[in-house]
């Protein structure tokens, strides 16, 4: 697939670097040039200097024959007015363009029956607000996605030490358990299966478990052997660190749920500017990383949940709210080399809004019907969720021989509303939407691709 | 200062007082009474408004802040006067019985020098009434309705007239705003002409309780006031001060808009939580403590409660022989009065409401003095400004009472008394407990105190700066 990209920025490269590695060719225009030098050292794609707003410069870069176009320049209104202009520029492209302004991202509305209707509009920020909240929700969970609005989760849990599953294989554990529950995927030293019924459990490793809307959490936390007071502990105390946009989102979001949330703020306009617009959640002014404000704001019972524009920031603020002893600490942050630190070093839970991004334009990218689609682990691992459609070959089989290649696991199906954990006898049927977990590195992509629509 | 267009809107509002003398007038010939007073009276408003209008023809019609401030208050002085003339020539009242009682009016406060009102003839009472009806909802805001080219500069006698701490237009424009209120004043007089002649009451006295009632004024054309009616006059009565006494601009989103929303106000539910809290307590204290019936306890609280905090002054039971406490009680309630942009008076209901706010953000501070705070009503910030003119009106509303005691005392009375008058005086209730209780009056009192009193309730009205401004040289001196 031809794409272009316009405007360099954090998130145009996470998608760039993304999508080279899934094989599609890219052209990033962006008027800075050493952006654009910086971004040649790390992405193989074919950049062009000049006004992303010049038609020229668009031509240049074969917008004509583009299959996909993203306006991803750091201005909300570009990005829009970039949307409007390619009807005429390339009309058969698909189109995405990144908003982050909650005033336009919060009422979906405003693009109906405009030429924005069609584009897809990447939200990264309230992408990860909402993966921060379904943490919040999910107790001693490391990792969240949801899928249709929240009727289905895939979360991740760490088999502790005493766990009844350790040193059991899954087909035995499998047969013996009531409340049937799925595992999608286990991470273990950095390494990611998706498990067949040979694979033995160990201590620490990381289960990715489906739920299911209605489904009760302590059948899942019996299962895995977690505490199941921790089930009652949602009465939290939050502590958010740092009042942007996000700080502030997630606060209103809080307030909305009926809690009292407390946020640190440390530059005083922008404080009083929150004050203005929240109503019960407390706003301190301080730094976030001094003592005696965290042994003060921090008990037993807080969630701590750093939000503040700075990644390092985020990291070592959540790392001292541990030390000061709180009971969860999630914090967000981007950068790829951090990924694999932040659970070895203490950090119970965090979420990376450029990866979303990723998770909402895979469904442009694939051939077949992708109704959602979500990267976890640090973009290990894909979960999409696709219908099939009535000439797939796979409508009509039975799970145990649709040939599924290794790797890929079915971790739910949405049949007309109705959300079911399929197992082996379980049948596919037209638009049926199955929630599919691969390995992002699998070889097996193309095999999956081939069975569900032959011929791409 | 454009100093003759100020002379120009007064000569109007004196010639609108002597239009609307034409009421009593019709009611003295069809009474048989005498009309003298009040022809003598128009021809001299009449005359010089007249000839103040005509002289000032030409002026300029722009009106900034200042000339606001000073058409409303000089505007009342002149209204005072020349409304209380039929009383002088009718012989019922000296000079400064008739200025206190015609302040009394428009200012709605409803104290008296009568100390028999029966024996005036009903054109003089239907007179008094209408004084009160036409200050509720305030005389200038009547002329900003009717006389439509003061355009911009209505904005700023609205500003200097209409109590509350902000002011809120209802319509783009001020004339338009100023029509409506008036239409929605006028409509809840006649409904409240009707329930009160359907308990009873015939047409004029109908009339003239309804004007009173509106307005929170007070004035009754009996000795005994509402006492003299039957128990569904004085429940209608509750209703409809209780009315009066809440925002006119959520009348006009029920009336106009169809917005049920505005029960969810969070000051009217103040307001109505007071009420109802108080007057129930009350209520329960009379039953045991004068061994009243469920009903007559209830009447005789509900309705004193709502007398006093919407500052109309009514009676229909004699508070002054209620355990001293009720009394205090009631004191409370003349400071609070009822909410910004109603006829009532006192400091209002949110001006209270946001102080709290201000309170429960200090406590927080002082728990926690990293917190930022910010004092909120109805889920907005309060603008500083506004918050600043709340605390500084509550201080001033304190102070100045306090002045107007020191010279009550100094003129004899008792202090007690002088500390009810001067809080029924400036937050416009009318009767106070002791020498000045609901079936007292204040003629005894001296003449300087009288003229005094005079001052603090049209200060009061006013809510205070647009009158003590005009006592600053600096507002004269000033470009």
């Amino acid at each position: 697939m031809n794409v272009i990209i316009i405007g360099v920025t954090p998130i145009s490269e996470v998608l760039a670097k993304y999508m080279v590695e899934e094989g599609h060719d890219i052209h990033v225009v962006d008027p800075n040039s050493e952006a654009i030098a910086q971004l040649l050292s790390k992405v193989d794609v074919r950049a062009l200097q000049g006004d992303v707003r010049d038609p020229e410069i668009l031509r240049e870069a074969h917008i004509h024959s583009a299959d996909l176009v993203m306006a991803v320049t750091n201005s909300d209104t570009s990005n829009i007015v970039t949307a409007l202009g390619l009807h005429s520029l390339a009309p058969k492209a698909k189109s995405a363009i990144w908003v982050r302004d909650e005033q336009f991202t919060g009422n979906d509305h405003i693009w109906n029956g405009s030429q924005l209707d069609k584009t897809m509009v990447l939200t990264p920020e309230r992408n990860a607000l909402n993966l921060m909240m379904d943490l919040l929700e999910i107790p001693l969970s490391f990792e969240v996605t949801s899928f249709l609005g929240g009727k289905i989760h895939i979360a991740g849990f760490r088999l502790q030490d005493g766990s009844p599953l350790i040193g059991k294989k899954l087909k035995d554990v499998a047969k013996s358990q009531e409340n049937r529950t799925l595992i999608a995927a286990v991470e273990r030293d950095h390494d990611t299966h998706v498990p067949d019924g040979d694979f033995v459990f160990a201590t620490n490793d990381r289960l990715y478990i489906p739920l299911l809307a209605g489904q009760e959490l302590s059948a899942a936390f019996a299962f895995m052997g977690l505490e199941q007071s921790h089930l009652r502990m949602r009465k939290s105390h939050y502590l958010i660190a740092g009042g942007g946009r996000m700080g502030l989102q997630l606060a209103i979001k809080l307030e909305n749920e009926g809690f009292r949330p407390t946020l640190v703020e440390r530059n005083r306009s922008r404080g009083q500017l929150l004050v203005d617009r929240l109503s019960t959640t407390r706003v301190l002014l301080g730094d976030i990383t001094d003592p005696t404000l965290l042994r003060e704001m921090i008990h037993p019972e807080t969630t701590f949940i750093a939000l503040t524009g700075n990644q390092e920031l985020n990291f070592m603020s959540s790392l001292l709210a541990r030390r000061f002893g709180a009971g969860r600490s999630i914090t967000m942050f981007d950068h790829e080399g951090y990924i694999s630190l932040s659970s070895s070093m203490g950090i119970d839970a965090a979420v990376h809004p450029n990866l979303t991004a990723i998770g909402q334009v895979l469904g442009l990218l694939r051939p077949y019907d992708v109704r959602e689609a979500h990267l976890m682990l640090g973009g290990k691992l894909e979960a999409m969720l696709v219908r099939l459609e009535r000439d797939s070959p796979l409508a009509g089989k039975a799970l145990f021989d649709a040939g599924l290649p290794k790797g890929v696991i079915i971790a739910a199906l949405v049949r007309k509303n109705r959300l079911l954990l399929p197992d082996g006898n379980t049948h596919l049927l037209p638009e049926d939407q199955m929630l599919i977990v691969t390995h992002r590195q699998s070889k097996n992509k193309h095999k999956l691709t081939q069975l569900i629509k032959p011929g791409h | 200062m454009n100093l003759p267009m100020n002379l120009r809107v007064i000569s109007l509002l004196a010639l609108l007082l002597s239009v609307s003398m034409a009421a009593p007038m019709l009611v003295a010939w069809l009474l048989q009474e005498d009309m003298r007073p009040f022809v003598h009276a128009m021809l001299i408003g009449g005359t010089l408004g007249g000839g103040l209008f005509f002289w000032t023809r030409d002026a300029r019609t722009e009106l900034h802040a200042r000339d606001g401030i000073l058409i409303v208050g000089i505007g009342w002085a002149m209204a005072t006067v020349l409304a209380g003339l039929p009383f002088v020539f009718g012989g019922w009242m000296g000079w400064i019985d008739s200025w206190f009682e015609t302040a009394s009016g428009f200012t709605t406060t409803g104290a008296s020098i009568l100390t028999d009102v029966e024996i005036l003839p009903k054109s003089q009472l239907f007179w008094r009434s209408e004084i009160q009806w036409l200050g509720g909802m305030g005389i200038l805001l009547l002329a900003i309705a009717i006389l439509p080219f003061l355009g911009v500069g209505g904005m700023e006698i609205m500003k200097a007239e209409v109590p509350g701490p902000t002011k809120d237009r209802l319509v783009p424009r001020v004339a338009t705003t100023a029509r409506i209120l008036w239409v929605l004043y006028t409509g809840l007089t006649i409904a409240n002409i009707l329930a009160y002649m359907g308990s009873g009451m015939d047409f004029l006295e109908a009339t003239d309780h309804a004007f009173t009632t509106l307005a929170t004024g007070g004035f009754s054309t009996r000795n005994l006031s509402l006492a003299a009616f039957s128990p569904a006059a004085q429940w209608w009565s509750t209703f409809f001060m209780f009315v009066a006494g809440a925002n006119f601009l959520l009348h006009y989103r029920l009336f106009y808009r169809r917005d049920l929303g505005v029960f969810k106000d969070p000051e009217l539910k103040t307001y109505f939580w007071i009420v109802v809290i108080t007057a129930t307590f009350i209520g329960v204290v009379l039953m045991f403590e004068q061994n009243k019936d469920l009903e007559l306890a209830m009447r005789h609280a509900y309705f004193s409660v709502v007398t006093i905090i919407t500052t109309t002054g009514f009676a229909n039971d004699d508070f002054a022989q209620w355990p001293l406490f009720l009394q205090v009680i009631l004191l409370h309630l003349m400071v609070i009065g009822g909410m910004a942009g109603s006829t009532a008076g006192g400091v209002k209901v949110i001006r209270l409401v946001m102080i709290w706010e201000l309170f429960i953000n200090v406590l927080d501070r002082l728990m926690n003095p990293r917190r930022l705070t910010q004092p909120k009503y109805a889920g907005s910030s309060i603008p500083p400004e506004v918050m600043e003119g709340s605390l500084i009106m509550v201080v001033v509303f304190l102070f100045v009472m306090l002045l107007s005691v020191i010279v009550l005392t100094a003129v004899g009375l008792d202090f007690t008394t002088a500390f009810s008058a001067s809080l029924a005086c400036i937050a416009n209730v009318g009767p106070g407990i002791a020498k000045v209780g609901p079936v007292e009056n204040y003629a005894f009192i001296h003449d300087a105190g009288k003229l005094l009193l005079t001052v603090t309730m049209i200060a009061g009205r006013l809510e205070l700066f647009t009158v003590l401004i005009l006592f600053f040289p600096r507002f004269w001196k000033g470009h």
